[in-house]
């Protein structure tokens, strides 16, 4: 079993909650990129310092190491949502754009986490389908919804079925996915039908 | 206070990344793994209770997908990103630079 979730805090995720502001003001700083990195780490040092001073709460500054990890960690992740973004885009005018109700929006929802995941997953090597699961159980749910039309169910099923396929195929292999893993990810989203 | 900044920082990230979306529609992992590159690290169930305040303010709608929340712009919250109204309690965007 893969791990899931976020696996092991970083020094700055275990930070109190009096210096979110900061950690904020620096993820900004770091991704507008006019200073350098070590430049952002001094202030955001020193504006940790303060809160200590101001609040008396004792906490570990976090290295320049764990700040170097925190900083790249962010710009993988915002280029990873923002792939999502674009590959979400080509494949979703292939919805069926005029019955924009529940299930079509629930089942874009779950292709676009599903494409975040299998990017994320093959940088950081476990593979955790949390959300995009989720997602296909409250898919299949509303499917199964009582109020749901034989025919619209069976409409949205097939789209959805064919765009999983397609992310599945085409990211897995992009992002070096091994074929076990790609039967797997096929069987968690689409039952055990294929 | 802090708090209080924070949370209007996290309801803009939210609108603009909707915006950014080709169909202005997010669901709440994905939302919440946005704020996370914005240095804004925390549980679903906190990025649930600031989509329903925005939801409150008339900025998204929301769809309940079994536990994840999926947010689709509103007009309203459209128009607070592009700096045409102001909601209150959400962070006004920065100008675009000249």
């Amino acid at each position: 079993m893969a791990p899931r979730g976020r696996g092991r805090l970083s020094a700055i995720d275990l930070l109190p909650d009096d210096c979110s502001a900061i950690i904020a003001w620096a993820a900004d700083q770091l991704a507008a990129r006019d200073r350098t990195q070590l430049d952002i780490y001094a202030a955001f040092r020193e504006k940790l310092i303060a809160v200590q001073g101001e609040t008396g709460v004792g906490f570990d500054i976090p290295s320049f190491s764990a700040f170097n990890r925190f900083s790249v960690r962010l710009a993988q992740m915002t280029r990873r949502l923002e792939q999502t973004r674009d590959i979400a885009a080509t494949i979703s005018e292939r919805f069926d754009a005029a019955a924009s109700d529940d299930l079509t929006l629930i089942a874009a929802e779950a292709i676009k986490t599903l494409i975040f995941e299998i990017l994320q997953s093959a940088g950081d090597g476990g593979l955790s389908t949390r959300g995009a699961q989720e997602l296909a159980n409250a898919l299949r749910a509303a499917v199964a919804a009582q109020s749901v039309s034989t025919a619209r169910r069976q409409a949205v099923e097939a789209a959805f079925a064919e765009k999983v396929e397609d992310v599945v195929e085409t990211i897995g292999k992009e992002a070096g996915l091994s074929a076990e893993r790609v039967a797997q990810l096929r069987r968690d989203f689409l039952g055990v039908r294929t | 206070m802090m708090n209080r900044i924070l949370r209007e920082e996290a309801r803009l990230i939210v609108l603009k990344a909707l915006r950014q979306q080709p169909d202005e529609q997010l669901n709440s992992e994905l939302l919440r793994l946005t704020l996370e590159t914005f240095g804004i690290s925390r549980e679903r169930a906190w990025v649930h209770d600031e989509l329903r305040w925005l939801r409150d303010m008339g900025a998204v709608t929301l769809t309940e997908a079994g536990s994840i929340l999926v947010a689709t712009l509103t007009e309203k919250g459209a128009r607070h990103v592009e700096r045409r109204t102001v909601i209150e309690g959400v962070k006004r965007p920065a100008r675009p630079e000249a």
